[in-house]
This record gives structure tokens, C-alpha cells and sequence, in this order.
């Protein structure tokens, strides 16, 4: 859609109205020049500085603010007029009824030429007409710098109708996760609203224009801040520990991904297949302890996952692995066999760091995803007995791993047709295209045994392809590609696997889709686009002509200055952590003794049973917004009042008390913290909460939540360190502040 | 898809009108919510609905099928090896008819019921953004958005809209528009017992999750409120500072969020612990299964109704495990068994508990599945599907709506392999549902957007 703007009507004579001048005339060429530089950007690896300034009038904390349309300042209407070219007729032009647009003025925004209006979030917050108190998002459609005036930046928004006539609303802008301070602005009316936040001041422009400092490319090499660095690892590891904030702050992130990248990668247990009846094995090995736990259900593989996550030193590997695990979803709720999960596991650890499409083959032919979503012994159309191949990791595979049901544009919005609808990727055609494309494999046959063209379960190799049961029929793929019919002689599973995933990894959705699904489980539930489209573009090209480099993708993610900063307080920047995050980031930064065992029963009690997802839809969605609010946050999907409850029990458990050890393994040692550290810091309550402040929340505890921990310690009876470590440590480890990873 | 831009509302009552006391309850009494007046516009009697969903879409062509010669003949031509041996299925009466039509074996207690006249089907449910023949769906007639795909197929159920995405459920709309049923009291009318979901999610309307394990004591490792309080200064003090920093950082959506959820839950699970430890304790057995344990729970609610002063309630479990694409014979024998078996216990529960006639349990599934078989024993995704009501105010005795044509590429399938084109929308078996519950026909078109599109709101199961 290419809209046209024409110069404002200059109503009023005011430095703003001047400035929306310059910037609209600027913007078509800003716009060139952003698509010429964005072809050499790379990643941008900004240090993020302070946080963006909206420009207020000398006096008072009232924006500097214009309507985009007309130049007149507030109070503001909620319906405009825009002039639009109508290239379908002619290039006439017309005027269209439109939501009115707004300008606001910033300055400190140091940004990129690519950093355009998907790098930036704006909202209101107003008082509705019935009294509610509404927080509303609006949608910024412009974003450039004044021309002569570089300092200063030019943010267009577009007014929802939920503003008309509320008086006065605070907006704020958010750039990179952080938020600017809140000005006012008026609607229908000026006055009324909400009070100016506390210490609110005016913010006018300054009259000796401040000196444009260039935003740089950060190589995170050398000593980073501790506050950084503690949200660094918070995103690449199972949690920070003290040996680790010291040492990744000193050394730089580049370092640590270097070492990690380089490290040996944590394994799963061998376990040998067992007959498919846990009663028959069970009962003839009635002196195995433990037989039906042990050889029939995740307990191994799930006791290996968390001792792996505590003590592992290939903490970037395994968390990549953990993300995609919930991505690449198999549940030991339908596979019984924990022999089968190793494998599996040990697919996702091999390819964390290795080539998205080598991932998608071998998921594609492991022998647990092939039981779970039916595509070992798959077997051709079978017109005589009325039997279709089977649909379900056809249909997955393309809706949950790789592309997704519509078609997305590199910064992961919708693509929208004529009409304003979302495009789907594919049809049904094309599921039942991939249906027959994964026909004719089967188990890898047991060393010993003689191939047959359905082998029976045997889950320690990849599948083997057995060309005698594939289809044979015309296959349509994605983008109109199609595999012709064979005859049956030149039947090949295989050479029809490489097309196919071939047709999927280089459909444009990949990249997008993937990278979004990554920094959520990453880093934030609600990255922006602009930050969406960084990682995106280095999936599509790590810098060398790479499709799919996992560790360029890792590195995008990780140093993107939306990730990055000692600071992230937009309002719906970062994400609930997860049940198996909590648990494990208390966990190690508490030092804690663990043999791993139990430990997936707490998760599970919180919603989150890792390698037994309810569905293949894993424990929550990627789309899910908390009820009532704009935000995505995944993990709230399975957040409710049992699994809140669960997670402040869980720390109870761990301050006040242990997870026992199991009474079914010699030599369990169950799991306890060790607060030895923690202690020796209680005869200063102060220096205590300071110290859980940096470890836990990086630096960003407000002083009104510092105050009241400080208090509460120091006003203890009981004035054992043990008593007040553990009470300083319950209330922030329970605190809806450290519940959420930002 | 449009630039919907949503409104984000500052529950600021959750931080202020929820004093310490009521937080302190937990730990003590929770005597507000029993006091209750009575506002204008509450209700006299007591109402429940119980949805149970079957994730992963149940089969419902071996769930109810025709067992007379020629219905069982199209049907076992195409099910081929997937098809009920006619002489196992359990024959049910529709209206007067006893040779039509059959339960699939594993349901015998659903059937007994059937018989007694308390539980119906109804056929061929489905999305649909308006009635939809077979020529209409070819020719590129709307449809619902991503037809045959779970995860959309699961929201579209629970939302009654099959087109753009909603922020809410009908169950939440429901009860949006039906809280003043409830008169003063306050504890929330929805509970799920199984997670919280779309069908859950109102404007206003805010569920208490709680699990089918959560025990009232506090010394159980699955206690449903906050472990390790007691009456000493230091523990009230470290109580009264977490509450504390609920209220801190409001501004941050997420973090307020969460705070928000921690504030609901302290409350909302100890008066709900009262209730349940008030109610009777009840001698009905329930099986040992995941949906046997959830109804268990619900009883054990409805049994402790009163002190929560609720008229009406709605609640929700789930039973997983039903997509199988893949030996489908015995798995959904053993679902269908325990869907079975749970539900009969948890009707005679609402016997013993003395509310069979104001509860009514009712299933939920993504879709239907192909009547043609798929590779290795099971079936694909489909649409249209039959589901069973239960419960004293159910016209028994009867199958709603119209059991399709057996026949690929016939009248009812949407392409060549039975993938039924629904003849009863989501939202007409909902808002029949719903009207029984108490929602006023002024508020039909609210709760259901769509309904004005088909030719009736009440499909007449409900007495």
C-alpha cells in the first residue's frame, strides 16, 4: 500500500509545527536512503544508551504534538483525512476518512537506518469515559529524523477510537525494550486524566541542540556491565551463578558464545530398547528395581535433563536445545519408551548450533518424532482397501516447525491480501502433497534382524527408507512445486525427502518464523519487528551466503540491541519464566546440591513436564496475549491460579525445606540450597537485598520494593542470618518482578 | 487482522480492594463470601454447565454410528478395518427408533444413561461462519479460517467466531452476561480444572484454575494456596511484604500481570478451599483416570456450592489424546471408555449432591475425522463431529441436528474422503447451552456474534 502525504496546513506557528514540516518532506527521501543502507546493515549491535526523551513544552509535561494531517496542535480527534494516490485509477488522487495521526517529537534516539517504525511501541494510558483506567496501544507508522535538526526524531502514531474525548492521556514511546518518560496529551479535550508520574519534568527541546552521537556496533568483546551481563546469561543459560556473572562480565559475551559454540555437548543416557509390554518385561525382570519407571516412561531422560541444566557447562547449547524441544515437539505422553528419547534429545543438542536445515532432516527421520506424528510406516495410497497416507507430520511439520499457517513478511507481520486477510501458506492439497512425500519409511532394522518393509520399533537409529512402500503419485509442495508421478521401479523416498524439505527450508517464511519463535523462548514474548527482521535476515544470510546458520541466528538474537542493556522497561518487554526456567535459575544462582531427581515434578506441577507436552502444540502457544491486554507472552498460557500457587510453593520448598531424597534410588541425594553465601551478607539486610537485586534482577529493583524488602528483614524478630536470608530470598524469588525474565 | 487496537484495562480494584485480610485468609477464615445479600437480578435456583474437551478431535463417526443394515452397510464399506462390528455396538433409542442408531461399545454407561433418558447426541456439529452446502463450500464459499488445523479449529470451538481472531470465549461471554445471576457474590463463576484456555476468557469474566489433584490441605505437596505461613510477627510480616510487591511496578503490563495472577489466586483458592472442605463428602466412586479425577473435582465443588454463594457456574475439563491418526481402534476405546465411565460417575454425583437437574455436562472437540482411514490404522483431520449432552434437564431420548450421509463425496463431505460440512454450528449448540444456563436472548448476538445467521439459537435439546 504506498501512501503519499501532503505538506501539513501550518495552523499555528509554534517550533513544532515548523519541525512536522521539515519531517514530512523529508520522510519520502529518508525512505530511499533507509532502503539503500539496509542493504549493507548488518545485525546492528548498538549499545543501548539512555532511555528516548519525549519532547514536552517549556512548562509542563504536555507533548510537543501536531496532527499529522492538519499541523494543528492538541486537543486531538481521533478521525483525520489522508490523501492517498489510487494507483489502480490512474493515480487520481483522493482524500480517505482515516483514524488521525499524531506527531511526537524525541530526542536521544540513537537508531539505525533500518531501526524504522517497527522498532518502536507507543501506548496511552487514559481514563475511559465509564471510568476504567485503559491502556491502549498505538501503532506507530512513521519514524524519522528532523531533517537540520538530527538530534530530534519525528514519531508518527495512529489514534485509536478508544481516545476520542477522554481528556488527557500519558504516552510513551519504547525503542529497543526501554521506554521514554510519559507526556501528556489531550483528546476531545485537554485536561482530566491521569496524574504526571512521579518526578515527571518537563522535557523541553534544549536550546543549544544536543550533539548527535551515532549509534555503534557493540562486538560485546571485553568486560561487560554486571547488570548486562546477568541478563545475558538469564537468556542463554538454564541461570546465572556467581562463578558465571564474574566471568562472562569479565571476559565479554563474545567470549562466552566462543566457548560455548566450542564446548562438548551434554549427552542423554544410552538406554536399550525393552519389549513393547512393560507387563511382560517387567514381570520376567521382576528383580529390576524400579523396572516400569526406568524402561517405560521419561523419568531417565528427564532426571538427565535437569542434572544436564544444573551443573552442564554447555548451558547455551542445552538452552538452545530446550527452545527448540518446544518447537520440535515430541511427548513421552504418547512414546512410552525412554530409549527413544535420548536419541531424540540428542538431535536437538547435535543441531543447536549447527544448520536449521541439517535440524529439519534429522527430526524429520528420527525414529521418536517418526512414531509420534506417524510418518514411520507411512504407507502409500492404497486405493483397494481406501487407505490415504497419513497427514499428521505433513500437517506439523509445515504448521508447527518451519512455516507456519500464513504467509509472513521478514519482520514476521502478516502478509495481507487486497481485502486485508491474512494468506494462508498452503491447502489441503499441499498437506496431503507432503502426506505422500513421507511415505515409505521404516524403523532402521535391528542389528540382527532381517529388513522387512515394515519394521517393528527400534528407536537407537535414524529411519530407513523402504522405496517398495512410497507413493508414487504427482506430489504439490509449496509455491506451485511439484514432484511428478514415477513408475513404481523408480520409486525414491529419499530423492523425494531432499526436494521436499528443500521446498520448505527455502520457503521465505522460515526465517522469519523461526527467528520469532527463538527470541521469544529466548528473550522476550514480544520482540518488535525491526528486531524480528535483524534475526530473520541472518537466518536468511549469516554474512557468507549461509541459509539457516544456527549460530549466526543465536548471535543475532543474543546481541541485538533489543536484547541487550543494563535495563528493559517497556511495558510488555520480556517474558514470564518459564516453569523449568524458574526452578533451574533458583536453583543454580542458590547453589544448590541435586541429583535431578523430582525436579520435573515440580515443573509439572507449575504446567510445564519437560519431554511430556500435552500435544505436539507444546505446553503453551507463541500467540498467546494475557486476557484483556495487547501483550504476547507465551508462557502466560499456562500461568493460573493453581500454577501460581505452585511456583511460590516451589520456593517454600526450596528456602524453608528440601525436595527429600527419593527413597527408590541408592544414593539419592535429593535437592537443597546451600546458603552459606547468602548468609554471611544477613547482618546487613541492606548489603543482603542488594546482592539479591544484582543477581536476580539485575540492578532493576525500584526503591519502593527495595525499601519494603529492607524493612521487612530488618524488622525480623527472629534475627538469625538464616531467618533473614531465606525471608529476603522468598520475597523476591515469589515477586511478580523476578517472576518475569526481562 | 485489521489494526484492531485492543483496550488494555487497569484492574486497579485487584490491587485496592483486596485488603490484607482477605489475603490473610488463607491461612484462616474466609467469612465475606457467605454473607452474601442478594442484589436484584440474582437468580433463585442453581445452574451449571460442565464442558468437557476432547483434545485432539474425537472420532466421532465411531463414536455414534448407524447401526441398521444399510446405514452400518455405507458405513462399514468405507471404515473398512476401523469399522465397530455391528453386533458390538450399543444400539440407543432416537426418537422411538432403537435400531438406528449406536454408541460405540466402550460406553455402556453413556448408554444406560441414554436410556434413562439423560443424555442426547447432537450431529454433525461444527465451525461454520453460516450455513454452507457442498456446492457452496467448493465454489470458495466463506468458510471458517484454517479448516482441519488443531490449534485453529480448538479456539474457533471455544470462541463460537471462526473468523479473525478473538480475544474471548463463549463460556467467558456467557458469563460476562450472566454475572448478575450471581447477585453480590463474588467469587468468580468460571473454574477450570484443566488449565485456562479461550472458552474460559471473558471482558470481565476472570477463571479460577485449579487441579484436578489440588488438595485443601496444607501439608500436601499439591495444596491449592500458599505453603509455610503461620500466626507468628515474622510470618505475617514477610505475608503482608509479598502481598506488598504486588503492587509494585504496576505500570509494567507483564509484571503487573503476574502480580495480578498471585493476588487472584491467594483469594480465589481459599475461599474455594472453604467450600470444598464444607461440602458433603460424597460415597459416589469416581474412576482413577485424568477426567475421572477433574469431574471428581467438580462434584466436590458443586457439593460445597453454597458457601461460595454462586447461582450459576461453569466449569471446564479436558480429556486429551483423541488424534489419532495412528491405531485408533484401541486408543479411543480406552478414551471413550474413560469418558464413560467418568461421566456416569459424575452424574450420579449430581444425584447424590441433589443438583441432576441443574447440571449440565457437555463435550467439546478441535473437529471431527475423515471417515476414510489414513496409514496405520487411524484417521486425519476433519470437521463436522457428533457430541453428547448430559444431565436431568436434557430432552433424552433423541439425536439434534442431521447425521450426515455416509458417502465420500457425497451430500455432507467436503471434498473425497468424509470430511463432514457441519449441518449445526458451534454457535447454535453453544447458545442453546448457554440459554439454558440464563442468557437473555437480548444478549445472544453479544455472546454469540454469528447466531442471527442460522435458523434457530436453541436446537430444543435443553428442557
Amino acid at each position: 500500500m504506498i501512501e503519499r502525504t501532503f505538506a501539513p496546513r501550518l495552523m499555528e506557528a509554534s517550533p513544532s509545527t515548523a519541525f512536522a514540516f521539515l519531517t514530512l518532506r523529508a520522510v519520502k527521501n529518508i525512505s530511499l536512503v533507509c532502503l539503500l543502507v539496509c542493504a549493507l546493515c548488518h545485525v546492528a549491535q548498538a549499545q543501548t544508551g539512555d532511555a528516548p526523551v519525549l519532547l514536552s513544552r517549556a512548562n509542563s509535561t504536555r507533548a510537543v504534538a501536531i496532527d499529522y494531517a492538519s499541523g494543528r496542535g492538541e486537543p486531538f480527534g481521533v478521525t483525520g483525512r489522508t490523501k492517498t494516490r489510487d494507483f489502480r485509477n490512474r493515480g487520481a488522487v483522493a482524500a480517505k476518512s482515516t483514524q488521525a495521526r499524531i506527531v511526537l517529537y524525541a530526542m536521544n534516539v540513537r537508531r539505525f537506518p533500518d531501526e524504522n517504525a517497527s522498532a518502536f511501541t507507543a501506548h496511552a494510558d487514559a481514563n475511559a469515559s465509564d471510568g476504567t483506567r485503559l491502556r491502549i496501544r498505538l501503532p506507530v507508522v512513521q519514524v524519522n529524523q528532523v531533517a537540520g535538526k538530527e538530534w530530534m526524531t519525528s514519531i508518527v502514531v495512529t489514534v485509536p477510537n478508544e481516545l476520542a474525548n477522554v481528556g488527557d492521556a500519558l504516552i510513551q514511546i519504547a525503542f529497543r525494550g526501554v521506554g521514554s518518560n510519559r507526556v501528556r496529551v489531550g483528546f476531545g479535550r485537554i485536561g482530566g486524566g491521569l496524574p504526571d508520574d512521579a518526578g515527571a519534568r518537563p522535557t523541553p527541546a534544549p536550546t543549544t541542540p544536543p550533539v548527535v552521537v551515532p549509534p555503534t556496533i557493540n562486538p560485546y568483546t571485553g568486560a561487560q556491565p554486571v547488570a548486562d551481563t546477568v541478563r545475558f546469561l538469564e537468556q542463554a543459560t538454564f541461570g546465572a551463578t556467581p562463578e558465571l556473572i564474574a566471568r562472562v562480565s569479565a571476559n565479554g559475551f563474545q567470549a562466552y558464545l566462543d566457548e560455548q559454540f566450542n564446548s562438548a555437548s551434554s549427552d542423554y543416557p544410552a538406554l536399550e530398547p525393552r519389549p513393547l509390554s512393560s507387563a511382560d518385561y517387567c514381570t520376567a525382570e521382576a528383580a529390576i528395581p524400579n523396572c516400569f519407571r526406568d524402561n517405560y516412561t521419561m523419568f531417565p531422560v528427564q532426571v538427565r535433563f535437569f542434572q544436564n541444566a544444573l551443573r552442564g557447562e554447555d548451558q547455551l547449547r542445552q538452552r538452545v536445545a530446550f527452545a527448540l524441544s518446544q518447537i520440535f515437539v515430541v511427548s513421552g505422553v504418547d512414546i512410552e519408551q525412554p530409549s527413544s528419547m535420548s536419541p531424540f534429545a540428542r538431535v536437538l543438542l547435535r543441531n543447536s548450533f549447527g544448520n536449521f536445515r541439517t535440524l529439519m532432516e534429522d527430526v524429520t527421520l528420527n525414529p521418536a518424532m517418526g512414531r509420534y506424528l506417524d510418518m514411520v510406516n507411512n504407507d502409500k495410497p492404497n486405493p483397494a482397501r481406501g487407505i490415504e497416507p497419513n497427514e499428521n507430520y505433513a500437517r506439523e511439520l509445515l504448521q508447527l516447525f518451519t512455516i507456519g499457517l500464513y504467509q509472513l513478511n521478514l519482520d514476521g507481520t502478516l502478509k495481507l491480501d487486497a481485502s486485508g486477510k491474512a494468506i494462508p501458506t498452503y491447502d489441503q492439497e499441499t498437506v496431503e502433497g507432503f502426506a505422500n512425500v513421507f511415505t515409505g519409511w521404516t524403523y532402521a532394522t535391528k542389528p540382527g534382524a532381517t529388513p522387512i518393509t515394515r519394521n517393528p520399533q527400534y528407536y537407537l537409529e535414524p529411519m530407513i527408507p523402504m522405496a517398495n512402500n512410497h507413493s508414487t503419485i504427482a506430489k504439490e509442495l509449496l509455491d506451485g512445486v511439484v514432484i511428478p508421478a514415477t513408475a513404481a521401479s523408480a520409486s525414491n523416498p529419499n530423492a523425494d525427502l531432499q526436494i521436499a524439505l528443500d521446498n520448505i527450508f527455502n520457503h521465505p517464511n522460515v526465517a522469519p518464523f523461526t527467528a520469532k519463535h527463538l527470541i521469544q523462548k529466548l528473550v522476550t514474548g514480544n520482540p518488535t519487528p525491526a528486531y524480528v527482521r535483524r534475526v530473520a535476515q541472518k537466518f536468511n544470510d549469516n554474512g557468507a551466503g549461509v541459509r539457516g546458520d544456527m549460530k549466526a541466528v543465536i548471535t543475532a538474537i543474543l546481541f541485538d540491541p533489543e536484547a541487550r542493556g543494563d535495563i528493559k522497561n517497556a511495558p510488555d518487554y520480556g517474558k514470564l519464566r518459564e516453569p523449568t526456567l524458574f526452578v533451574t535459575s533458583i536453583l543454580r544462582l542458590f547453589n544448590a546440591t541435586s541429583d535431578g531427581i523430582g525436579l520435573v515434578d515440580q515443573t509439572g506441577g507449575m504446567g510445564q513436564r519437560v519431554f511430556q507436552s500435552p500435544s505436539v502444540f507444546n505446553f503453551f502457544s507463541p500467540f498467546y496475549k494475557i486476557p484483556a491486554t495487547d501483550v504476547t507472552a507465551p508462557e502466560f498460557g499456562i500461568h493460573n491460579t493453581n500454577t501460581t500457587l505452585y511456583r511460590s510453593n516451589f520456593v517454600h520448598t526450596m528456602t524453608y525445606d528440601r525436595i527429600r531424597p527419593s527413597t527408590l534410588d541408592a544414593g539419592a541425594t535429593g535437592t537443597i540450597i546451600n546458603f552459606a553465601a547468602w548468609e554471611a551478607l544477613a547482618a546487613n539486610p541492606a548489603n543482603l537485598v542488594n546482592e539479591l537485586d544484582r543477581t536476580m534482577l539485575h540492578g532493576s529493583m525500584t526503591p519502593a520494593m527495595r525499601d519494603l524488602i529492607t524493612r521487612t528483614v530488618t524488622n525480623m524478630t527472629t534475627t538469625t542470618a538464616s531467618a533473614r536470608a531465606k525471608t529476603a530470598i522468598y520475597l523476591v524469588a515469589t515477586s511478580p518482578h523476578y517472576a518475569i525474565q526481562r | 487482522m485489521g489494526h484492531h487496537s485492543r483496550r488494555e484495562f487497569m484492574r486497579h480494584s485487584l490491587y485496592g480492594a483486596l485488603s490484607s485480610a482477605a489475603m490473610m485468609s488463607g491461612f484462616g477464615r474466609f467469612a465475606s463470601v457467605s454473607a452474601l445479600a442478594q442484589s436484584s437480578g440474582a437468580a433463585n435456583d442453581y445452574r451449571a454447565l460442565v464442558g468437557v474437551f476432547l483434545f485432539g478431535g474425537n472420532d466421532g463417526n465411531n463414536t455414534i454410528m448407524p447401526v441398521d443394515t444399510a446405514g452400518y452397510g455405507q458405513y462399514s464399506t468405507i471404515r473398512g478395518a476401523l469399522a465397530i462390528p455391528q453386533t458390538d455396538i450399543l444400539p440407543v433409542s432416537v426418537g422411538g427408533a432403537s435400531d438406528r442408531f449406536g454408541l460405540h461399545p466402550a460406553m455402556p454407561e453413556l448408554q444406560a444413561l441414554w436410556t434413562q433418558g439423560k443424555v442426547a447426541a447432537v450431529a454433525n456439529v461444527g465451525t461454520l461462519l453460516e450455513p454452507l452446502t457442498r456446492d457452496q463450500y467448493r465454489n470458495g464459499t466463506r468458510k471458517p479460517e484454517q479448516l482441519f488445523s488443531h490449534s485453529d479449529q480448538q479456539l474457533q470451538w471455544q470462541a463460537a467466531v471462526s473468523e479473525g481472531a478473538s480475544a474471548t470465549g463463549w463460556g467467558g461471554r456467557t458469563a460476562d452476561r450472566t454475572r448478575h445471576l450471581n447477585g453480590a457474590a463474588t467469587f468468580p463463576m468460571i473454574i477450570s480444572i484443566a488449565g485456562t484456555n479461550l472458552f474460559v476468557t471473558g471482558i470481565d469474566a476472570q477463571p479460577v484454575a485449579i487441579a484436578s489433584n489440588a488438595s485443601t490441605d496444607p501439608n500436601s505437596g499439591n495444596y491449592f494456596g500458599l505453603r509455610g505461613f503461620n500466626s507468628t510477627a515474622d510470618s505475617q510480616a514477610r505475608l503482608n511484604a509479598m502481598q506488598g510487591l504486588l503492587a509494585i511496578d504496576a505500570d509494567m503490563t507483564i509484571v503487573r500481570s503476574a502480580a495480578e495472577m498471585q493476588q487472584r489466586s491467594v483469594a480465589n483458592a481459599a475461599a474455594l478451599n472453604t467450600a470444598i472442605t464444607s461440602g458433603r463428602a460424597l460415597t459416589t466412586q469416581f474412576p482413577n483416570t485424568s477426567i475421572g479425577n477433574q469431574l471428581k473435582q467438580v462434584a466436590r465443588i458443586l457439593a460445597g456450592r453454597a458457601t461460595l454463594g454462586l447461582k450459576r457456574q461453569l466449569f471446564f475439563c479436558s480429556l486429551g489424546g483423541f488424534d489419532t491418526h495412528n491405531a485408533q481402534l484401541g486408543t479411543q476405546s480406552a478414551l471413550l471408555q474413560q469418558l464413560s465411565q467418568a461421566m456416569n460417575a459424575f452424574y450420579n454425583a449430581t444425584v447424590e449432591i441433589g443438583v441432576e437437574a441443574d447440571t449440565t455436562t457437555f463435550t467439546l472437540s478441535d473437529f471431527g475425522r475423515t471417515l476414510k482411514p489414513a496409514s496405520g490404522g487411524g484417521t486425519d483431520h476433519a470437521w463436522g463431529n457428533h457430541h453428547v449432552v448430559m444431565g436431568g434437564a436434557v430432552r433424552g431420548l433423541q439425536m439434534y441436528g442431521t447425521y450426515p450421509t455416509l458417502a465420500l463425496g457425497g451430500q455432507n463431505d467436503s471434498g473425497s474422503e468424509g470430511r463432514w460440512i457441519p449441518t449445526t454450528s458451534v454457535d447454535q449448540y453453544a447458545a442453546t447451552l448457554a440459554q439454558w444456563y440464563g442468557l437473555q436472548t437480548s444478549d445472544l448476538s453479544y455472546v454469540f456474534p454469528n447466531i442471527g445467521r442460522f435458523p434457530t439459537a436453541n436446537l430444543g435439546f435443553m428442557a
